[in-house]
């Protein structure tokens, strides 16, 4: 099972998730956890970093941005290194490049294509989990 | 020559005639005298008073007084008491010869009653009584010797002043009172006749010099800085004076005082005419009196003068006389040098003649030469003359230089009016000038102002686009965010309406009921479409905006525009293939070959193709569309043209660049007059909505006009064709 980690200021996204993947948290394909920020998300996988596979972040939130804790994910949590992407509103050159440059594994801009998201979820390399 | 006698009487001691004397009187042999006369002079007895017992004879006169006639202070003394009294005298005649007719001369200062052998012989004037005198001076003129007198001859003189000098006033005691000669009666009338003098000329001379002394007195008054001219003045005045002051003695009957007065006035006039030559010659020759000359006149006016009235018999006077003389001398010749030196010959004239009059003077004084007063009368003539002339000279010789000035200064005055209105002129024609460039120049400066202003409007336009844009961006990115959950809830939701309309089915409720829950579950799913589809509305709108404000990195770069063009319409056909599988079209490349590389901004011109490619293949396929319920065949074409467009050619393109032309054209739609004109608007879309944003040509007129400074052009036809046309300037 995928214990997917996301990551975005504005609650709603939970519902959102949690509606768009019904299906597969029925069947208990994935598990999703939220964060509120930054620094909640920080403290959480401080804690379960062996379970997060996946983690989805927004950029422009209070706090700490998303860009930051990319950059402190990929430099603090390095076994296992989660897969991070980044879902944005701000899909301009600028925090595309910048998001790669930080080692985002990839880019989605808002309105988030669910659709799309599900196909590149697919297409993730699996690891062996060992809650599946 | 009466004059000459007078003078010589004063500064001449000339030696008398012997004459033999007896003892007590003369011995006159009347047949023998000498030409010029016997002066009887010694012998006299004199007798202050008036008693005319005193004419006889007889009368015993042994305690008188001896008086010699030519040495006055033996009686003046005795005779000043009383102004009247009486000289007697004893002479012995030689009768024998009395055919011989002999005269007796007289001159004298007063008047007398003559006596001989106490009979009343003759008077001179008239005595009336104590100082009631008539003067009369005979002047020698001849009186019969009385005859028949006998061997001895007692004549008795009464002879009386006019009045008694007071004690204070000076009177001159060095010349006689009265002098007797005998003398051949013949040679004494002749003699007397010769010395007659024409008193005309003396009276005419007199007048003249006057009346122009008191001309140039006059003159100097008008015009007082010509010191020279009342100084000559004066010197005429004074001059012409001498004449007549001296014919008072030579011809007229003065009296003892009276000739002291004019001999004084006589001095002193002439000692005045002498300073005044010295002033004339000082002030024409140097321009000024000297404090050397100025002392020199003090001492000869002043100090001579009463030296002269009170000590003149004193040989320290004469001394001082002599001395003074002497430097009176030196400085007229020194002033004539100076004259000579600075050319001033007419001065010089007149120095050297005054000169030489005091010289011969002052000689005469120690009788080393006769002087005459002749020469006095020449040198005042010389002076005359001479200062008349310089006058004249100078006068003249001042007018023409003043007519020269007066020229000189009126052609100055001309010519400066001359350069007056040149320099005026010149001011008028640089002020026009000025005032031109000044109207040039506010032109220019007018010009530059409003473009400025242009410019600076433009700026601010652009600053504000800027911001706009940025503003808008920000504006876009956070829509984005509340967009995505309209839609994606939306979608969720109808989703979630599917599901609920499954398990609908699957309840045992009745059918009319399922039918009624049914219908609010399908308007539930609609409303969520709805939503839906607004939603990606907006969003479609947002993606347009932020590609609008999106701002170009703005660099030309030299772009093929043949491949560029190929390259926009693939992606437009390809890019349109992949939503409608059903889309087609033929696609007809013109390109020329000679236009090779242009300087361009590639991404925006791309832009701009594209969406003229996408507006094309969206025609055509609408037409395609309609076709295919009418009738006829149908070919969808569109078709690109590039040209390089020459200067010289095209005058069409009203620019005096090379053009780049790049035409797309459809045979599409076409485009109505109406819609023709708001083609270019933003946000214009003939578009069903979600279908355009309304932007695209919007977009690529701003970038052809705006940023490649070119043209976009349509040509169309309603429901046949549209052509649009790209022209870019080809940049160096």
């Amino acid at each position: 099972m995928m214990k997917i980690l996301v990551v975005d200021d504005e609650r709603d996204m939970e519902t959102l998730f949690e509606q768009r993947f019904r299906k597969e948290i029925r069947n208990h394909e994935m598990e999703f956890v939220f964060s509120y920020s930054g620094e909640e998300a920080l403290t959480f996988l401080e804690g379960h970093l062996s379970e997060v596979v996946l983690i989805l972040s927004d950029i422009n939130m209070p706090g700490i941005s998303g860009l930051d804790l990319l950059q402190r994910i990929k430099i603090k949590f390095k076994t296992p290194p989660p897969i991070v992407m980044m879902i944005t509103a701000y899909g301009d050159a600028d925090n595309y490049s910048q998001a790669m440059r930080l080692g985002a594994d990839d880019f989605l801009t808002k309105p988030l294509d669910f659709n799309l998201l599900k196909q590149k979820l697919k297409n993730l390399p699996h690891d062996e989990n060992p809650g599946s | 020559m009466k004059i000459l006698k007078i003078f010589c009487l004063f500064f001449l001691f000339t030696s008398t005639a012997s004459v033999a004397q007896k003892v007590g009187g003369y011995f006159l042999q009347l047949n023998n005298l000498p030409a010029d006369g016997i002066v009887i002079d010694k012998g006299w007895k004199f007798h202050a008073g008036d008693d005319t017992a005193w004419a006889s004879p007889t009368f015993d006169d042994s305690q008188w007084q001896s008086a010699d006639l030519s040495k006055p202070k033996t009686y003046f003394s005795e005779f000043n008491k009383q102004a009247i009294g009486w000289f007697r005298i004893k002479v012995y005649v030689d009768s024998s010869t009395s055919n011989n007719q002999a005269a007796i001369l007289l001159t004298q200062l007063g008047a007398s009653d003559w006596y001989v052998n106490g009979q009343r012989f003759i008077q001179f004037g008239r005595i009336i009584g104590p100082s009631k005198v008539q003067n009369y001076n005979p002047h020698e003129k001849p009186i019969l010797f009385p005859g028949n007198l006998g061997d001895s001859v007692l004549i008795a003189v009464r002879f009386a002043s006019t009045y008694l000098p007071k004690p204070w006033m000076f009177t001159k005691t060095n010349f006689p009172a009265l002098t007797v000669k005998v003398a051949p009666w013949m040679n004494a009338l002749s003699s007397y006749k010769a010395a007659l003098v024409d008193p005309r000329m003396d009276i005419g001379y007199s007048f003249m010099s006057v009346g122009l002394g008191f001309l140039f007195i006059l003159l100097y008054s008008f015009y007082p800085q010509q010191k020279i001219h009342l100084l000559f003045g004066a010197f005429c005045f004074f001059a012409g004076t001498i004449p007549a002051i001296s014919s008072q003695i030579t011809e007229g009957s003065v009296d003892v005082n009276g000739f002291s007065w004019i001999t004084v006035a006589l001095n002193l006039n002439g000692k005045i005419a002498g300073v005044l030559i010295l002033s004339i010659l000082a002030l024409e020759i140097t321009n000024k009196i000297s404090y050397f000359d100025w002392a020199l006149i003090f001492l000869i006016m002043v100090v001579d003068t009463i030296l002269y009235i009170y000590f003149d018999e004193s040989s320290a006077y004469l001394v001082f006389n002599a001395g003074l003389r002497s430097l009176f001398i030196l400085e007229l010749l020194r002033l004539c040098i100076l004259a000579i030196i600075r050319g001033n010959y007419m001065m010089a004239v007149v120095a050297i003649s005054s000169a030489f009059m005091n010289t011969a003077f002052t000689l005469s004084l120690y009788n080393i030469i006769q002087f005459t007063p002749f020469y006095s009368f020449l040198n005042n003539f010389i002076d005359f003359v001479t200062i008349s002339i310089y006058l004249a000279i100078n006068y003249a010789r001042n007018s023409r230089y003043l007519g020269l000035q007066l020229a000189e200064i009126q052609k100055l005055s001309k010519e400066n009016l001359e350069k007056e209105k040149e320099k005026q002129q010149i001011l008028a024609t640089q002020n026009q000038m000025l005032e031109e460039q000044v109207s040039e120049r506010t032109y220019e400066l007018n010009r530059s102002l409003k473009e400025l202003q242009e410019t600076q409007s433009q700026l601010i336009q652009s600053e504000k686009m800027a911001s706009l844009g940025e503003l808008t961006a920000g504006i876009a990115h956070e829509i984005q965010n509340p967009l995505n959950f309209v839609n994606n809830f939306s979608e969720v939701s109808m989703e979630l309406a599917d599901e609920l309309k499954e398990e609908l089915g699957k309840i045992n409720i009745d059918p009319k009921d399922k039918e009624n829950l049914e219908g609010i579950t399908n308007d539930l799913i609609q409303n969520q479409e709805k939503i839906n589809h607004h939603g990606k509305r907006a969003d479609g709108i947002v993606k347009g905006m932020l590609h609008h404000s999106r701002t170009s990195t703005g660099q030309k770069e030299l772009t093929d525009i043949n491949l560029l063009a190929d390259e926009y319409l693939r992606l437009s056909f390809h890019g349109l293939r992949a939503k409608d599988k059903t889309f087609n079209a033929t696609l007809t490349t013109n390109f020329d070959e000679q236009i090779g590389k242009v300087k361009i901004v590639p991404q925006d011109i791309g832009r701009v193709l594209l969406n003229l490619f996408n507006n094309a293949f969206y025609s055509v396929t609408e037409k395609k569309e309609e076709k295919t319920h009418s009738q006829g065949s149908y070919e969808p074409t569109v078709i690109v043209t590039t040209r390089y467009l020459r200067a010289n050619e095209n005058a069409a393109t009203g620019t005096k660049k090379d053009m780049v032309e790049i035409k797309v054209r459809d045979n599409g739609m076409g485009i109505s007059q109406s819609v023709r004109d708001k083609i270019f608007q933003p946000f214009f879309t003939t578009k069903p909505t979600g279908k355009g944003t309304g932007l695209g040509l919007s977009l690529s007129y701003d970038i052809i006009v705006k940023e490649h400074e070119g043209q976009l052009m349509l040509d169309t036809r309603e429901n046949e064709f549209a052509e649009f046309i790209i022209r870019i300037p080809v940049l160096p």
